[in-house]
């Protein structure tokens, strides 16, 4: 049948038969100009791909918004878990200051209680007569002193801890005596900047020879600033 | 509604009113851009294709020189539009390989070419020119009716039988002035006064209401191509 072209468009035009159809034709623009007579067939009829593509796009569009989403998400965990404790302790830098003067009050109530158990334990040990006890207690500011080598404790303990990329507080313990063996307890607390206790952790050390080192990582939280140590035990 | 003044005399008439000019370009866009995309030998948009730009200046130049002598407007635009195309796509091109030929620049190949290029070429095209400036009149009308050829591609009928069934309507439509006033007036199909001399389903007659004003419109303005007048060629 024949027909006229009546518009142009990218890759069809859109045709008029004589018996007054109007259809797209599959022939791209700058072959015909308008008003000109052409033959039309099926085999020429302009099949807009767009509905499936265009349905199977959004579809892929909408599933690659929610992958997206879903690993930004997972992501977001992760990163809040992980790195916002240095954010958070580079954040509160200028509050560490002023709370300085009520976590050393703090450190005074915990080494009364502490004393009181020494002297419980220092009680025992005499009993027991295990030789020298040891009791030390320590609360180190992670933000102001991010590594810590070599504390000495009482000549038989050497404590070191060094934060590493940011999350990972390496803590290590090493007999420093010559001839010194060392039976107690280490307990390590970290806290937030209000001095509030956020976790507790024990390592026991029984028969801790000289030379010997023990090594324990703790992954820091979110608003954990600084690191209390305690040390009870005994030498002998 | 249509107009029956020739286009030659209309570009006559108006070209030295600005406004007019202007809607009449606009309506035959269309056409200049069909005339320069099968020069270019591809799609080009307006705004983005110079060519365009182009064809548009050569019709407006050719509204301000055209003369009856000169034949048909439509075949007398479409050769200046072409004529400025190959001076476009000449200029180009000495663009490309640097200005060594800086002395022709200044010259005016096309309006020589106008005048001796044989009138004969373009009055091959009579029929052609006529269709187009039936085919922009048809386009400018629908538009006014909100009713664009794509819609038409769209829902026109695919069934014979339904599409001779519409064009039946649009001819008692067309053969009933009361009816045709009507419609024209409210842009509403006058389905009561159908329903009294048809047979046909309103809810049918509102599914096809756009098609039905599309070959009304193309009945009143006399679309030579469309064999629409006659009862269905059966």
């Amino acid at each position: 049948m024949k027909a006229v072209i009546m518009e142009m468009h990218k890759d069809y035009c859109i045709v008029m038969t004589k018996d007054g159809q109007f259809l797209k034709q599959n022939i791209p623009a700058g072959v015909f100009e308008i008003g000109d007579e052409i033959a039309v067939s099926k085999e020429y009829a302009y099949e807009p791909k767009t509905v499936k593509v265009g349905w199977l796009k959004n579809l892929s569009i909408a599933y690659m918004t929610m992958i997206i989403v879903a690993v930004l998400s997972i992501f977001g965990v992760w990163y809040f878990k992980q790195y916002l404790p240095l954010k958070n302790a580079d954040l509160l830098t200028a509050d560490t200051v002023e709370e300085a003067a009520p976590a050393a009050i703090e450190e005074e109530v915990g080494e009364g209680e502490t004393r009181e158990e020494s002297a419980e334990e220092s009680g025992l040990s005499m009993e027991a007569d295990q030789g020298e006890a040891i009791s030390f207690e320590k609360t180190y500011s992670l933000i102001e002193e991010p590594k810590v080598d070599g504390e000495n404790i009482n000549d038989v303990l050497s404590f070191s801890y060094e934060i590493i990329g940011g999350v990972n507080l390496q803590v290590e313990f090493r007999n420093i005596s010559s001839a010194l063996i060392f039976s107690g307890d280490i307990k390590l607390t970290t806290l937030f900047s209000d001095n509030s206790v956020s976790r507790t952790k024990i390592i026991p050390l029984e028969n801790f020879e000289p030379v010997q080192v023990v090594k324990e990582p703790v992954f820091l939280k979110a608003g954990e600033t600084s690191l209390k140590l305690e040390v009870n035990g005994n030498a002998y | 509604m249509f107009r029956r003044q020739s286009l030659e005399d209309r570009v006559i008439e108006i070209r030295n009113d600005n406004d007019r000019v202007g809607w009449l370009i606009s309506e035959f866009k269309p056409f200049i851009a069909s005339v320069a995309q099968k020069r270019a030998g591809k799609f080009l948009e307006y705004g983005v294709d110079d060519e365009l730009s182009v064809g548009l200046s050569a019709f407006k130049e050719a509204m301000d020189s055209y003369d009856k002598k000169r034949g048909k407007f439509l075949s007398f635009a479409r050769l200046v539009i072409n004529m400025r195309l190959i001076d476009y796509y000449r200029k180009q091109s000495k663009k490309g390989k640097g200005k060594n030929l800086s002395l022709d620049d200044d010259d005016d190949p096309v309006s020589g070419l106008i005048d001796s290029i044989s009138m004969e070429q373009y009055r091959v095209n009579d029929e052609n020119d006529k269709r187009i400036i039936e085919i922009m009149e048809y386009r400018t009308e629908l538009r006014k009716w909100g009713i664009t050829l794509e819609q038409l591609a769209e829902i026109s009928p695919r069934q014979e039988a339904l599409r001779e069934q519409y064009k039946e309507v649009a001819r008692e439509i067309v053969k009933h002035s009361f009816m045709l006033r009507e419609l024209m007036k409210t842009k509403r199909l006058p389905l009561k006064e159908l329903g009294e001399i048809m047979t046909v389903h309103r809810k049918k007659l509102e599914r096809g209401r756009i098609y039905i004003i599309a070959m009304v419109l193309a009945m009143v303005g006399n679309l030579s191509y469309v064999d629409i007048h006659r009862g269905g060629g059966r």
